[in-house]
């Protein structure tokens, strides 16, 4: 390694391939302080503190920016822990990347090879990220190959990456077949031009999937808008006056405001105007009284929950069923509700499973019926072996497999049994459902087809069905349409439609006419979903799923699950599947109006509206109602409670309603136990409560009742998460009882953390002539105990100022590794920390009495997300990481192994 | 090892690499028997409005691998049994995706095959459904995709007409 011609390079090699493991050393500091002989008298320290690394971190041992300081590829098998995130590199050939830096190599790494702990089931993931080589807009690049092998080399299973198709990552998972135990993933590049790769390798014990956000946001907003919530009202006229800041468009709420940015802030390329927008923001945020300012995000909840957004288990806890279902143990018996939709799925043995005790039409309908009902499709859009209008709402499916039977995951929602272990259960369980099809091949049908379909079930006397669900929509406003809702109404049928999916505030119907109830969708942690319809004809909202999200962290996607059927070796088969849609919101509001409905036999329409604009039926709301989320997200419990009149019936409920403890993050959690209901009736809780060895729990004598679970370390196997189920029982008008899924992990890798070798920057907020955020003091260093400690001295003016010295000016505090060696820290796949918190830079102001000691920041291989719980996070539209401080003119002759001591 | 041919948008050139023979069957070396292509040319294997994939385009599968790779997507509903039936030694797949799309009621076809321009080029026409504006749909998100079987020929190139303005390709 002849790198020795730059002194402070130099003694930073030595420091780095000594101490690169992090070893033998009390500090892991290598930072560029000069030589041997530091001067006597030193600047004085501005900037210090310690960056934290997140659980499970672990980073490839012969990533580039090792390999390029002398650092051998590994040749044995690196091990890693049961739950785990990895990052690495691979490239199949080295080169230089030709640019003015010197420090620009990429060296040889074919192959990465790790041993694994795995049990049977559990899968390993790879997200693989392009290295941009030459600042282009890198499209393509090699094919890399997911391995995984037997410990002698045999091979199990291999998943290869495609990025000509936008295909990014790869999974493998351990058969059922094998033996739990030690197995290799290797992890190879193919040959390419470019050929390196950023990876991110990542499992977790005993769960399907991590959740992971391993890139930038970059959601789109409306340039030269924002949304700015005033923190008093006082403060709100003079800023709203103050044309200075900005102009005020409208006023949304009594506090939030409609903001449009001055023009002489938008900058005369249109393609800047984001980034002007993003800082008009920020300036924003900085004016007093404003307590917030967030884009005008195209998709955009405007009206946050002011819930809490703890894990909540998809479905059910979100709109808090289980307290529900204490309510009325019979689910919603003596409920009819009518799905109007594509039909039901039945094959030689009879309806879905799930549905099958559930279905209030048997077949044959009754043959001599004059008018012949439940398949209202006309001819023209039928796809049944009877085209045309008849009685039969059997869905007939598609050979061409293009149907996945949404009229029964629909119905599935509202009313599937609570006994049938294999699939999912309905709101309301014990509800009949009456299956009417409207939608013929394609999920498409005819408004006249479904007029005739409100009137057949609604003119009726009685009714046919209590309760309409109408997971459909795109028509415009037609009379006959709603002088058909309006007489359905007027019989006392409830109406319930989905608002659409065209993330639009348009009118469409039949969700927005007179007397249905329109229901936006939420994902799992109760924002709006990506692609639900809002505006001011939203009623509530339900969850509907979400496919690129996973809100409530359970490790899945947050889609909606029912029954469904699909095509087998012999046709059709009874199954379960996972879709998204406002068609999944509406029955999950139909199903809660069906269990209200068996508490309050007459209720109405009017009942509900009522109820609904006085919150007694939702979430609440900021404002009491938003464009997003109508008066709110449905809860059960308070609906169910709601519907029983002068109730007394009093229930526990339990906030939060799902306890997830680590050894890192909480290690016991107080749940509160609020009584819902009368509260006249006396209560008395079972003080023995059954809990595993891994779990105390005591529980505190006397109203208010509070819960404490708390991890007992002792009888945890690490890294391997457990569950359970606590049951309360207690007694108030009769014997009920309360399940908390309690979810823990013993984390107990703090020291063994590793995210690679770090460089903390102190980086100009304005960029450079090449639009690159560049560091003008820089430290690196390796972990040490699984943390980085760092500092940086003020640079005075004195002739010995270092490259970790930083002149008096205005910088961003970021910390991050290189892995790939191409001077830029932060990239996708790569570590980063930004201070205070990743994702919500400040900017820090640095001048001889600067004194920003003891700061406390934490690194991470994944990326804040923006939703409810993170306002503050902003959008990086273009943000490609940051720029690495180059050494200047006089030593751009080094050789260019000491690229990675800058 | 294994010359393995991977295809790439077109644009950009072809290039070939090598792989480790256990993971990849060859598609496009000499010692690929040359059938001539049996009647019908090409054939739909499953057409399904939740495919998965979320952008609109081409995905060819020449092997197992790649296919399971298309069968583990989330919000998936497609008729898995009939896919994995297919010898992809004497068929590959090609999935025509149209991406996600809102509502029911979407959906795409095969129209026709053909062979053009010197048995060089495989054309596939591409019947598209969208539901007219102002119709009433569910409202449930798709993924609407068709699976076509294809020879597993030599094929340097495949277009596809009908479901973009512009032809989609895969070159081999």
């Amino acid at each position: 390694m002849d790198c020795v011609n730059n002194r402070v390079a130099g003694v930073l090699v030595l420091s780095l391939v000594m101490g690169g493991c992090g070893s033998g050393s009390s500090s892991s500091g290598d930072s560029a302080d000069g030589g041997g002989n530091t001067p006597v008298s030193l600047a004085p320290v501005v900037v210090s503190g310690s960056i934290g690394i997140e659980a499970n971190s672990r980073v490839d041992g012969d990533s580039a920016d090792r390999l390029v300081v002398g650092r051998l590829p590994l040749t044995q098998p690196q091990l890693l822990p049961a739950s785990f995130i990895l990052a690495g590199y691979v490239s199949y050939s080295e080169d230089t990347r030709d640019t003015v830096d010197p420090y620009d190599d990429f060296p040889l790494d074919p192959e990465d090879r790790f041993q694994v702990p795995l049990v049977p089931g559990e899968r390993v993931y790879l997200r693989t990220f392009l290295v941009d080589t030459d600042q282009s807009e890198q499209v393509d690049g090699p094919l890399v190959t997911l391995k995984l092998q037997r410990m002698d080399g045999t091979a199990v299973e291999s998943q290869i990456t495609d990025p000509a198709n936008g295909v990014f990552s790869a999974s493998v998972a351990l058969p059922v077949t094998e033996a739990a135990g030690g197995y290799l993933v290797v992890v190879s590049a193919g040959d390419f031009d470019p050929p390196p790769i950023r990876y991110v390798l990542s499992k977790t014990a005993g769960v399907q999937s991590a959740a992971l956000n391993l890139d930038w946001p970059s959601h789109l907003f409306v340039p030269g808008r924002a949304i700015v919530t005033m923190s008093d009202t006082t403060s709100q006229r003079m800023f709203v006056s103050s044309l200075a800041v900005g102009q005020a468009v409208r006023e949304l709420d009594h506090k939030h405001w409609l903001m449009a940015m001055p023009a002489s802030r938008v900058s005369a390329q249109a393609a800047t105007n984001d980034l002007d927008t993003l800082d008009w923001i920020d300036t924003l945020r900085q004016q007093p009284g404003v307590a917030s300012a967030v884009p005008d995000y195209i998709v955009s909840a405007q009206g946050p929950l002011d819930e809490p957004l703890y894990p909540k288990q998809w479905h059910y806890d979100l709109i808090n069923l289980p307290a529900a279902w204490q309510l009325d143990a019979e689910g919603g018996s003596d409920v009819t509700v009518a799905v109007l939709d594509t039909g039901l799925f039945r094959d030689s043995s009879g309806w879905h499973p799930d549905l099958a005790s559930a279905v209030v039409n048997p077949l044959p309908v009754d043959p001599s019926s004059e008018s012949p009902g439940a398949d209202f499709v006309s001819a023209e859009f039928d796809n049944d072996s009877s085209p045309g209008r008849d009685d039969d709402p059997r869905d007939p499916g598609n050979a061409a497999g293009t149907n996945v039977f949404h009229g029964t995951h629909v119905a599935g929602t509202v009313a599937a049994s609570a006994t049938n272990l294999l699939g999912g259960t309905g709101v309301a369980f014990g509800s009949k459902v009456l299956p009417v099809r409207v939608l013929g091949e394609g999920g498409v049908g005819s408004s006249t087809d479904l007029i005739d379909a409100i009137r057949w079930v609604g003119d009726s006397s009685p009714p046919r069905a209590d309760i309409i669900n109408l997971s459909l929509g795109g028509l415009p406003e037609i009379e006959a349409l709603q002088d058909a809702i309006t007489d359905a109404v007027d019989n006392g049928v409830i109406v319930v439609a989905a608002a659409g999916n065209q993330t639009s505030s348009l009118l469409t119907y039949p969700a927005a006419a007179e007397g249905v109830f329109s229901v936006s969708a939420v994902d799992g942690g109760g924002n709006l979903a990506s692609y639900s319809n809002f505006g001011s004809w939203i009623d509530l909202a339900a969850p509907g799923g979400d496919a690129l999200r996973d809100a409530n962290l359970d490790g899945l996607s947050d889609l909606v699950i029912s029954a469904s059927g699909s095509l087998g070796t012999t046709g059709f088969e009874p199954d379960y599947s996972g879709l998204q849609g406002t068609s999944m919101a509406s029955p999950h509001v139909a199903g809660v109006f069906a269990i209200m409905k068996s508490l309050k036999p007459d209720l109405d329409t009017g009942d509900l509206l009522g109820w609904l604009e006085d919150g007694k039926l939702t979430l609440p709301v900021s404002g009491g109602r938003s464009d997003a989320l109508g008066y709110g997200v449905i809860d059960a419990a308070k609906a169910a409670l709601t519907a029983i009149e002068s109730p007394s019936v009093t229930i526990l409920s339990a906030s939060p309603s799902i306890v997830s403890l680590s050894s890192e993050t909480r290690e016991f959690q107080d749940i509160d136990l609020q009584v819902l209901g009368d509260e006249s009736n006396s209560l008395t809780i079972d003080p023995v409560i059954v809990s595993p060895d891994w779990l105390d729990v005591s529980l505190s004598l006397g109203p208010p009742f509070t819960l404490r679970v708390s991890l007992n370390k002792d009888e945890l196997d690490p890294g391997t998460p457990v569950r359970t189920r606590l049951e309360i029982n207690y007694t108030t008008d009769s014997d009920r009882v309360l399940e908390i899924p309690v979810v823990a992990e013993l984390v107990t890798d703090e020291s063994a953390r590793d995210a690679g070798r770090h460089f903390v920057l102190l980086v100009y907020t304005e960029p450079n002539a090449y639009g690159e955020l560049e560091a003008a003091a820089q430290t690196s260093m390796t972990a040490v105990n699984g943390t980085y400690e760092f500092s940086f001295r003020l640079d005075d003016g004195r002739s010995d100022a270092s490259f970790s010295d930083v002149p008096p000016g205005d910088y961003y505090l970021v910390a991050g590794t290189d892995l790939d060696n191409d001077g830029i820290i932060c990239q996708s796949g790569e570590a980063c920390a930004e201070y205070p918190v990743t994702g919500v830079r400040e900017v820090i102001t640095i001048d001889e009495n600067t004194d920003l000691t003891g700061i406390r920041m934490t690194t991470s291989y994944s990326r804040p997300t923006i939703s409810v719980a993170t306002p503050d996070v902003l959008p990086r539209p273009g943000f490609t990481g940051y720029k690495l401080k180059t050494l200047q003119s006089a030593d751009t002759t080094a050789p260019k192994t000491i690229g990675a001591e800058r | 090892m294994i010359a393995v041919c991977r295809k790439v948008f077109a644009g950009l050139p072809v290039v070939s690499l090598l792989i480790s023979q256990a993971l990849l069957v060859g598609c496009a070396s000499s010692e690929v028997q040359e059938d001539k292509p049996p009647e019908p040319l090409v054939r739909q294997v499953t057409q399904s409005a939740h495919c998965g994939l979320t952008g609109p385009g081409l995905a060819y599968v020449q092997n197992a691998e790649r296919l399971q790779q298309l069968l583990d997507l989330p919000a998936q509903n497609m008729a898995v049994q009939q896919l994995r039936q297919v010898d992809l030694t004497r068929e590959h797949l090609l999935f025509v995706t149209l991406g996600e799309k809102p509502t029911g009621g979407y959906s795409v076809s095969l129209a026709s095959a053909s062979v053009e321009n010197g048995n060089n080029t495989l054309r596939l026409a591409m019947t598209l459904r969208v539901p007219s504006p102002e119709t009433m749909v569910s409202q449930v998100i798709t993924s609407p995709c068709v699976v076509l079987a294809v020879p597993a020929s030599n094929w340097p190139e495949i277009r596809v007409s009908g479901v973009r303005e512009r032809d989609l390709v895969v070159k081999l």
